[in-house]
């Protein structure tokens, strides 16, 4: 029974305007949620309500689905009914500099706190001072000094009389102090001195010896003295500062009393004041103990290798540093951070170039989207995340530890080993949610064993939706909510009609509608943009049909340009007459996001062989694997069917004729058997049709991609040269529910100038393609007479045939019949060409 | 009382001996010598007493911060002295260019008082540090300070290490007396200056006391402020004024229990001691 061809109705499933119950999109409501992704919704809710290590998410999923916007729309909803997390805070290590500490505190405390210290410091600025030039202060000051200058006056005055009562004098000299003879008030000159006695000239040295002796005694002591006098001036400036410092800093004991951290860090404060208030003394006024040593004021950071640092500087160890500051927020947060490098995701620690050196303190740790996202969700790009260095792997560690630890890649990496600051780690409670194609994914899952212990929740979001009347009124709600999201006109209800067979095309399936949201947001901006040209209030269902063939023609320079060389005879196609070992195969051009199908002319050449199909594209490797798959079936189908009780004495080469970039994919592999049928019956072929879809060992035909574009494909080309009424595709019966052709296709087969077959075995296509019966075996096993399949196994019977005889010992040698059959075997039908 | 302050100091002396608070009293006497357009003259003297020590056998000097004591001779005292009194003439170099006053400097050798003495007589104001190269950290003037400020003929700038010495905060006590005069019409004439500073700390009768000077002043543009003596002892009232600049007559302290070392040591400034009248006219005869 041959078969008929498809009906107009079964090639374009139209969207019934009038059936849908509104007027215009302005009628629906916004849509809350997303549509036909129960799977994923139901994916992420687990992934959120679990709360156990490693439950981390991955939404796997095609571009353009809205993965991003819905889950972080999920997300929000979900964190708002959760507890706001704490605050973190970093302040100095008062003993340890280089290890600054980190304090958890409520919610909006980090911020409380921060500006009670810095209101402390404020006060202490001016209560320090205010101490230090109280009368108090000032007479117990002058009394260590004055205690210090009448033990040195009493000492010399001591010595000075001890002297003078020997005429001997203590004078000034240039670098200290001398004893010397006087007479009369005046030092003895030297030959005054000469002419005393000798007896009293000794007793004047022996006298200034001993003198000198006491007195190198008495300056040795002097340093003693004063370190004793400046040890005193501290203990005492200890105390009245600690009398200044404590009943402030009492106050905020108090006020933070519950929270043990920070009263240990006030205690340290304190004694860190104590320990150094010459800070907050003027730079004029005289400090009790040895005035600071300052450089230069730099008022920015305390460096690490300079303990006291500036006098601004100084200040800012009492500061506090809020790295993540939750006053305000409600509920848990949700970061999505859009740049995720090392430091944006697990902090850093900044530097500041002071005096030709980098610097750095507590001050400049940065939080990361880890430390603002714990307690909550951290949405990250998958692909972004991996291009950034070591930033997965600094991820994977966070996880890991469940802490966040600041280092630098220098440290992390053991790379450089200078001092540098090392923040303690803050416990980590967050969801992170890595949001990637499928790719991406399953490489991870297979080349990193980490990572499906980390991410153990697989979010999957479908590329296409169910295509029925619940779901296309839903997704009319979906077009409404995108066309109000970018402030769009309204669409009546031609335009959504339109806009979900343009979905349905998208989605290569006339059941299915496209999850690829941004391509529908892109169609509705582009028909506004059409329906402002025209004028209109609405957008019609001819503004977006406008839109889809400015997107079309905008793409569409190569298929023109491919066409017309197949038009002026460029690259070879017929589209009529009938030739043998010829067909019309179809093939799917993809460039960028636009794809046109062109049809191929492909031969095979036949011969008495060992059993092998040459495919040459895989020869010059141009073919594919899959290709090469599709040809090594027609092999096996041809053994099976034809000779099973003989050698497969066949020798056929296949070639896509005039392809130069290489094909791949078995859908052409219906068609290369056709072929290969065709020169084994030396059956022409019709010219007029095209052929696509794969085939199997048993000769059945499975569907393909791209059926809509293959079809139009060579419908264009037909067009061009004028339909002549019996020219058509061949297709695979399971790819009619694919079928969404364009409307100039419909109409033609509406108008019976162009036919599409849906093909479910080869014999029936081959009986379409040369009007032959192909012919079921008999009773007997045999094909009737006359028909393809008959005359293909007769051909390759006479292979077996003559290949048996050619390699029969005494028959004469190989070389001359081996030249005799060279071009289409021993059965002496002259080869294979045929056509003639 | 004089009708304009005329304070006739033409010529500024500086005793210089390189330590820190002889710089102290070359930056306060610069001042004073710019203000009055007065020559600045420095004097480095080269003690004898030290010379003739030095060339004595076992003369050795305890040095401050070693540990052993050295041998004094001749020959490195006077290298000591020359590099000395270099830097002293570097100082007071820098001190006059910066004030724009003429300067001048000189090397004397013999007691240090007695060079100091003969100095004076060629100068209208002597300045010293209120202990020149002290023996210790004791309270009070040096020798040798001590010995000019009750000796020299002319009036005496005692100044300290101290940084204060602002011309802008010119205090004066006035008591009413000729001394008092002549140190309120030399403190107008170091506080003269479109809107200058000076305050006078009044002992005495208030209001009279404060018309005498403002009948004194009345043409001057200064502005004046005028603290009254009150219950406070004359220290405290000195040392109340915070002045930048204190101008004081020699007689104006007598009675008081208070000296010129009490006073000194007492203002964080330096201290303008103002001779009597007379007496620098008898000490000039």
């Amino acid at each position: 029974m041959a078969l008929t061809p498809l009906s107009a109705d079964a090639l374009h499933r139209c969207c019934d305007a009038d059936a849908l119950p509104f007027e215009t999109t302005a009628d629906l409501p916004d849509l809350e949620g997303i549509v036909g992704q129960d799977r994923a919704i139901a994916a992420v809710r687990f992934g959120v309500g679990i709360r156990r290590p490693g439950y981390n998410m991955y939404v796997l999923g095609p571009a353009g689905t809205g993965k991003h916007t819905t889950i972080r729309k999920f997300l929000e909803a979900q964190a708002k009914a959760e507890p706001v997390p704490d605050d973190w805070c970093y302040v100095n290590n008062f003993a340890t500099a280089h290890k600054p500490v980190a304090i958890r505190l409520p919610a909006g405390s980090g911020l409380a706190l921060k500006r009670d210290m810095d209101s402390l410091v404020d006060d202490l600025k001016s209560a320090i001072p205010a101490i230090f030039e109280s009368d108090d202060y000032t007479s117990r000051r002058q009394a260590i000094d004055e205690s210090f200058k009448e033990q040195q006056e009493g000492v010399f005055e001591t010595l000075q009389e001890k002297a003078k009562a020997k005429n001997i004098a203590l004078i000034r000299t240039p670098v200290g102090l001398a004893l010397a003879p006087v007479r009369d008030g005046a030092v003895v000159k030297p030959e005054v001195f000469e002419k005393l006695p000798e007896d009293e000239r000794k007793r004047v040295e022996a006298d200034i010896e001993e003198l000198q002796q006491e007195l190198e005694q008495i300056v040795r002591k002097m340093p003693q003295w004063d370190k004793e006098r400046r040890d005193k001036i501290r203990e005492l400036s200890r105390d009245v500062t600690k009398y200044a410092v404590e009943h402030l800093i009492d106050t905020l004991r108090g006020r933070y009393s519950v929270y043990r951290p920070v009263v240990d860090y006030l205690d340290a404060v304190q004694n860190d004041v104590v320990e150094n208030v010459e800070v907050f003394l003027s730079a004029t006024q005289e400090t009790p103990a040895q005035q600071p040593t300052l450089p230069v004021p730099v008022p920015v950071s305390v460096p690490v290798s300079v303990p006291g640092g500036t006098r601004q500087a100084a200040f800012r160890r009492y500061q506090v540093n809020v790295v993540v500051d939750n006053s305000g927020v409600e509920g848990a947060p949700v970061v999505l951070e859009d740049n995720p490098g090392y430091g944006n995701l697990v902090g850093r620690v900044e530097h500041i170039q002071e005096m030709g050196a980098l610097v750095t303190d507590f001050g400049l740790i940065k939080a990361g989207a880890l430390h603002r996202a714990n307690g909550g969700y951290l949405i990250l790009d998958a692909a972004k995340l991996l291009a950034q260095p070591y930033a997965y792997e600094g991820l994977k560690r966070a996880l890991r530890g469940a802490e966040i630890r600041i280092e630098s890649l220098g440290q992390a990496l053991s790379l450089i080993s200078t001092v540098s600051l090392e923040p303690e780690a803050i416990p980590l409670n967050t969801k992170v949610v890595l949001i990637g194609d499928r790719r991406i994914y399953y490489l991870l899952c297979q080349l990193d064993a980490e990572f499906t212990e980390l991410f153990k929740v697989q979010v999957d979001f479908d590329d296409v939706l169910q295509r029925d009347d619940e779901s296309v009124t839903l997704y009319a709600r979906l077009i409404a909510t995108l066309a109000r999201g970018q402030n769009l006109r309204d669409l009546d209800r031609g335009g959504v009609a339109r806009v979900i067979e343009r979905s349905a095309r998208l989605a290569e399936d006339s059941e299915r509608l496209t999850a690829r949201l941004r391509l529908v947001t892109d169609l509705l901006q582009e028909a506004d943009y059409w329906a402002g040209k025209a004028g209109r209030d609405l957008i019609t269902a001819e503004d977006v049909q406008a839109a889809i063939d400015a997107q079309i023609h905008r793409s569409d320079r190569i298929r023109e340009r491919s066409q017309e060389m197949i038009e002026r005879g460029t690259v070879l196609i017929d589209t009529e007459g009938a030739v043998v070992g010829q067909i019309n195969g179809l093939s799917v051009l993809m460039l960028g996001n636009y794809s046109f199908g062109r049809p191929s002319r492909i031969t095979t050449r036949v011969r008495m062989g060992a059993g092998e199909v040459v495919d040459i594209e895989r020869k010059v490797e141009l073919g594919g694997p899959i290709h090469s798959k599709g040809v090594l079936i027609l092999s096996s189908f041809l053994g099976s069917r034809y000779a099973q009780e003989r050698p497969l004495s066949l020798g056929a080469s296949l070639v896509f004729e005039q392809s130069y970039g290489g094909v791949d994919g078995d859908s052409a592999s219906s068609a290369e058997l056709y072929a290969l049928l065709s020169a084994l019956a030396e059956i022409p072929i019709r010219q007029n049709f095209a052929v696509t879809g794969s085939v199997n060992q048993r000769g059945q035909v499975q569907a393909i991609g791209g059926v809509n574009e293959k079809i139009e494909g060579f419908f264009d080309l037909c067009r061009a040269r004028g339909l002549s009424g019996d020219q058509g595709v061949l297709i695979p019966a399971s790819n009619v529910v694919h079928l969404m052709l364009r409307q100039d296709v419909v109409d033609a087969v509406k108008d019976g100038t162009f036919h599409i077959y849906p093909v479910e075995t080869v014999d029936q296509g081959i009986e379409i393609l040369t009007g032959i019966p192909a012919g079921e075996r008999d009773a007997a096993g045999a094909f009737p007479a006359g028909s393809v399949n008959r005359m293909v196994e007769d051909r390759l019977i006479g292979f077996a045939e003559a290949r048996r005889k050619f390699g029969r010992p005494g028959k004469g040698g190989k070389g001359g019949e081996g030249d005799a059959n060279d071009n289409g075997g021993g059965n002496g039908n002259g080869g294979d060409g045929g056509e003639g | 009382m004089e009708r304009r302050p005329s304070p006739d100091l033409h010529r500024v002396l500086v005793a210089l001996d390189a330590s820190r608070e002889s710089l102290g009293a070359l930056e306060a006497a610069a001042r004073v010598a710019a203000r009055l357009h007065a020559e600045l003259a420095g004097v480095f003297v080269e003690d004898i007493d030290l010379f003739n020590l030095a060339a004595l056998p076992f003369a050795r000097t305890v040095v401050f911060g070693a540990i052993h004591s050295r041998k004094l001779d001749p020959a490195s005292v006077e290298r000591e002295w020359r590099v000395q009194a270099a830097a002293a003439r570097r100082a007071l170099e820098r001190a006059a260019v910066s004030s724009q006053v003429p300067w001048s400097f000189r090397v004397a050798r013999g007691r240090v008082e007695a060079e100091l003495m003969a100095a004076a007589l060629e100068a209208d104001l002597v300045a010293l540090g209120k202990a020149l190269r002290p023996l210790t950290r004791r309270r009070g003037l040096g020798s040798t300070t001590r010995a000019m400020v009750g000796a020299a003929p002319v009036a005496v700038l005692l100044a300290g290490a101290e940084r204060r010495g602002d011309l802008d905060e010119v205090a004066v006590l006035y008591d009413g007396s000729a001394c008092s005069r002549r140190a309120l019409a030399i403190a107008a004439g170091l506080a003269r200056r479109d809107g200058g500073n000076l305050t006078i700390l009044l002992v005495g009768e208030y209001e009279a006391l404060k018309a005498q000077v403002i009948a004194g002043l009345e043409d001057l543009p200064l502005t004046l402020t005028f603290r009254p003596r009150g219950s406070m002892r004359l220290a405290e009232l000195l040392v109340s004024s915070r002045a930048g600049f204190l101008v004081v007559g020699e007689n104006c302290l007598a009675g008081e229990g208070l000296t010129v070392a009490d006073l000194a040591e007492a203002a964080h400034c330096p201290v303008l001691l103002v001779r009597a009248p007379e007496a620098k006219e008898n000490d000039a005869a």
